[in-house]
């Protein structure tokens, strides 16, 4: 008993652990502020308590058994991204959810982090990287990605691909590919633009150009938060007191805005203070990567900090009127359980990672 | 070996150096999030402060209460009622639906109400506020009160609400209020007037209500109030109280008003009576007539249909200043005086009428007694109303001296009455003629105009101002239905100079006096057992033209009723120093003198013995019957 305590207590990264639990802190203090109801604010307890659970949980199975499991995983959110197409659950035009009895879980979440873990045991089944292996790892990309972006999911599909393609990126891709297809991206913008976006999504990157074409409409979320933000001033308006969010004029303010009810309250200066704590955090993993010797590891890690981060800030950014509306979550901070859940489940394998030590290799 | 580690730190080299990379990216994006923060909370605080600051206030209107309309006497006429309303916020329509069956004990609920609150109780979105019971009866206020602290989301609320307590009379006149349609919209914004308007739910249509509508409707006070994204009003802090609309006082005299629209029950005509030296109109009936309660609601199509259906005789048109008849014989005294006036006849010319007068020898004009009335001067010529007497005149003069003569009355011209609606009648000319029906004017067209049949046309209002003109001696007045508004008098101004040379005058004044004395065409229906003398001229106007019948005329009775005359009296009393003048006209009344007479009779009665409550002597008939009678 007591010695398995102790293996827990040690398999722990408590740095990882209390910067994490001060930004769930942080959501949690801006939930309440924003919640629209009790309800919502007692459902986001439990899916905290289940979230540390399942971190300190991953984080006491060995990275060795974690590899052998990146397969299933990945075909399981595969599959279950196929099953999401047939019986999914419709909302806002999109099939997204999967009704599983108590709980609706969203497949395409947990792929962020299967996608990952499967490349980076893809890279290391070799040992001399060839071209064909970088192809193989972007069609194990491209195959989850497509089916969340026919949701269809805009946000998540690219957190998808980005996720993976950051993998690729870092198990070392020639620059001259990576410089070839980011011209070949710039070049296809246009055909991407007007066969594979959809009208809305269309109208809302328009939308951030000039949110004043359409003020009810499309350009509304984005009026609003910005004056949301803007209102906060430098020391914010005070918990619970943001005319915005508290009198209902934001939309989703307490799921993907609740960055603008923080930003209203809090102000400039609790706007740096959260970033800054993501910095810590992202520097932290990024330190973990650092110190793993295992490759793949490694490249896990990067990708989860570097997602993370991303997501982080594309989330900021489309708050504060930078960038389009996408349907992305501010990672630990908004209200959801399965993007809560997938990044915790993300924690605890990067903990996994820190703690894992190679036999080495002297051959 | 060697080999492998030196992979493994090229690897690792290489992975730092893109870790480093993509790092350079991120704190870019931070910078760039860092910059952006700034811009909008500290650069542009100010501004979006602004902003949020105006999502939640909101400056409403307080809508201005809306003046009385009011009789000569006092008489309220239009007035304001409270309207009683249950309402429930749509956020508790899931509170309040699961009690709702015993709520429907206490109150009569709204059709809709039960639909719209499952709707509302369907979604957690506000959409506003629900009605659930209208119009409610002081008991059943009395009983909701008593209940209330049962159902605390059921909110007791009072409008104020249009209504007319004397039902259907003088709704033509008065005109009602209805619900602000996007055609008034687009014209109070024309006009400018539409920010006055924004919480209104009413606007005067027809009549006073239309026309006094600037001062009827006050001006709305203003309320700031906190309000959330879906308009949900949080707190409310009164800014501006409204200014309630000025009260119109009439001129109408209600009980005048009232006995005209009774002596019309149940037949089609008008009712005009005027003070004759002021232009006060006393009473302005028009029948049929309709409730301008109705219209507040809105009508249907098919009242809509009814009103306006000929089958009910057009309740909708204000006849006493729309309707245009032939003023037939009602218009010889005023083309008497015009001959005297223009000098087309002496004082002292006489014509001898033979029954008929010839155009051409075929086109025959009759006198309507057979055989003529002998030897004529002008006074006789209205006494007896002979017509021969002025198809000769109109003859001798030609159509445009007539027009000439006769537009010092005011035919063919607008009245200018202070409210709309008004028609200006149709006082010919050779050059009308030809400028509308594209044809040449017939000599024989200017005969008929001699006894007011033909292309001429009059309204009630006109016939009874020019009437005015000749009992007052010779003003002109502007008929208006309105003497003060908010305390000031109104009243337009009355002419300065008297158009009428005295002498004149008093040779048709004299002789209106007589036509309601023995021996005058309206005798025993106008004049008989009055004790007080009254001026005034029958006339018929024909629908038709003269029905003969194996070589007879036909008479009235014996005609459908669409083709029968319009029967015509205009008249003024007492003769010699007149209050009242009267005019009515009966819609397929036949004689003037028989149906219409005894109307104007009735009205004078009503006017002079009980409003005014005149006193005459009881000699006044038999004193002037032997002399009238000597006279003839």
């Amino acid at each position: 008993m007591i010695r398995s305590f102790i293996y827990i207590i040690r398999r722990i990264d408590w740095l990882l652990l209390l910067l994490v639990a001060m930004l769930l802190g942080v959501g949690m203090f801006a939930l309440i502020s924003a919640a629209p109801s009790e309800t919502v604010i007692t459902r986001q307890q439990y899916y905290l308590t289940i979230g540390l659970i399942l971190m300190i949980g991953c984080a006491c199975i060995s990275w060795r058994v974690w590899k052998w499991l990146t397969l299933p995983i990945f075909l399981g959110c595969v599959l279950m991204l196929l099953v999401v197409h047939v019986f999914g659950v419709e909302a806002n035009n999109s099939r997204r959810w999967l009704d599983i009895g108590i709980v609706t879980i969203q497949p395409s979440e947990f792929t962020k982090i299967a996608v990952p873990l499967l490349l980076a045991c893809w890279y290391c089944l070799f040992e001399r990287r060839r071209l064909w292996h970088h192809l193989g790892a972007v069609l194990l990309v491209a195959i989850p990605t497509l089916l969340v972006f026919k949701q269809p999911d805009l946000g998540t599909s690219i957190m998808i691909a980005m996720s993976g393609l950051l993998v690729v990126f870092f198990a070392g891709l020639s620059w001259w590919l990576v410089n070839g297809s980011i011209g070949l991206g710039l070049l296809a913008a246009p055909v991407i633009w007007n066969q594979l976006l959809k009208d809305y999504q269309r109208d809302r990157i328009l939308a951030v150009i000039d949110p004043s074409q359409d003020p009810l409409g499309t350009g509304y979320h984005t009026i609003q938060s910005s004056i949301a933000v803007g209102s906060g001033g430098i020391w914010g308006k005070g918990w619970g007191q943001g005319s915005q969010s508290q009198l209902g004029f934001l939309p989703e303010k307490h799921t993907d805005f609740i960055f603008a009810v923080f930003a209203e309250e809090h102000g400039f200066a609790g706007g740096l203070c959260l970033l800054g704590l993501v910095l810590l955090l992202f520097i932290r993993m990024i330190a973990i990567a650092g110190t793993t010797r295992d490759e793949a590891g490694r490249l896990v890690v990067a990708a989860i900090a570097f997602a993370f981060l991303t997501q982080f800030l594309i989330n900021l950014g489309m708050v504060s009127g930078l960038l389009p509306v996408v349907g992305l979550p501010l990672p630990l901070v908004s209200y959801g359980g399965t993007s809560l859940l997938t990044y915790m489940l993300g924690f605890g394998i990067l903990m996994s990672i820190a703690k894992y030590r190679p036999e080495r290799d002297f051959r | 070996m060697l080999e492998a580690s030196d992979r493994n730190r090229q690897q690792r080299v290489s992975f730092f150096l893109r870790l480093g990379v993509v790092a350079l990216i991120m704190i870019a994006a931070c910078a760039a999030l860092v910059w952006r923060w700034h811009n909008l909370q500290i650069e542009r605080f100010s501004h979006f402060k602004l902003l949020s600051e105006e999502n939640q206030v909101a400056l409403q209107q307080v809508t201005p209460i809306r003046g009385k309309i009011l009789d000569r006497t006092g008489k309220v006429l239009a007035d304001n009622n409270i309207r009683y309303q249950v309402r429930v916020n749509s956020d508790n329509a899931k509170n309040i639906l699961s009690r709702i069956d015993d709520l429907d004990n206490y109150l009569q609920l709204e059709e809709k109400s039960l639909g719209k609150l499952k709707d509302a109780a369907a979604t957690s979105v506000y959409t506003g506020e629900i009605l659930l019971a209208d119009y409610l009866t002081e008991p059943a206020v009395v009983r909701f009160i008593d209940a209330q602290q049962d159902y605390p989301e059921a909110v007791l609320d009072a409008k104020v609400v249009r209504t007319y307590p004397r039902g259907d009379s003088a709704g033509h006149l008065l005109g009602h209020v209805s619900r602000i349609n996007p055609d008034d919209v687009s014209r109070l914004k024309k006009q400018g007037k539409w920010r006055r308007y924004i919480s209104s739910e009413f606007i005067g249509k027809r009549g006073i209500e239309a026309a006094y509508e600037t001062r009827l409707h006050g001006s709305p006070g203003l309320r700031e109030v906190n309000i959330d994204a879906h308009g949900r009003v949080l707190e409310t802090f009164p800014r501006l109280a409204p200014t309630s609309g000025s009260d119109v006082w009439l001129t109408i005299d209600y009980a005048l008003q009232h006995k005209a629209e009774q002596l019309l029950d149940g037949r089609q005509g008008a009712v005009v009576a005027l003070n004759p030296y002021n232009g006060e109109i006393l009473a302005l009936a028009s029948a049929p007539s309709f409730d301008s309660n109705e219209f507040i609601g809105g009508v249907s199509q098919q009242q809509w249909e009814w009103l306006n259906s000929s089958d009910n005789g057009t309740p909708l048109v204000h006849r006493a200043i729309y309707g245009q008849y032939a003023p037939g014989s009602t218009i010889k005294p005023f083309l008497a005086l015009a001959a005297l006036e223009q000098g087309w006849r002496n004082p002292d010319y006489t014509f001898h009428s033979t029954g008929v007068f010839h155009l051409t020898p075929r086109h025959q004009f009759h006198d309507w007694k057979a055989g003529g009335h002998g030897t004529v001067d002008i006074s006789k010529s209205i006494i007896r109303s002979v017509n021969s007497f002025y198809y000769q005149l109109a003859n001798d003069v030609g159509v445009d001296e007539l027009h000439k003569g006769l537009s010092d009355f005011g035919f063919g011209q607008l009245t200018k009455i202070d409210i709309g609606g008004e028609r200006p009648g149709l006082l010919p000319t050779q050059a009308w003629k030809q400028e509308t029906l594209g044809e040449r004017w017939y000599p024989g067209d200017t005969i008929p105009i001699g006894v007011g049949q033909g292309y001429i046309e009059v309204t009630p209002l006109q016939l009874c101002r020019s009437m005015a003109m000749i009992a007052n001696g010779g003003y002109t007045i502007t008929p208006h239905l309105v003497t003060q508004v908010g305390g000031i008098r109104l009243g337009p101004e009355s002419g300065q100079e008297a158009l009428f040379k005295p002498e004149h005058l008093r040779i048709v004044q004299n002789a209106l006096a007589k036509v309601t004395m023995p021996g005058g065409t309206a005798f025993s229906k106008v004049g008989k057992d009055s004790r007080y003398p009254i001026a005034g001229k029958t006339g018929t106007a024909q629908v038709a033209r003269l029905s003969y019948s194996q070589g007879r005329r036909l008479k009235n009775d014996e005609l459908p009723e669409k083709l029968r005359d319009h029967a015509w009296f205009v008249g003024y009393a007492p003769a010699h120093n007149p209050r009242i003048v009267v005019a009515a006209i009966i819609e397929h009344g036949g004689s003037g003198g028989a149906t219409a007479g005894p109307v104007v009779r009735a009205v004078m009665d009503e006017y002079l013995l009980n409003s005014l409550g005149m006193h005459f002597g009881q000699e006044f008939t038999t004193q002037l019957d032997s002399e009238a009678v000597a006279e003839l």
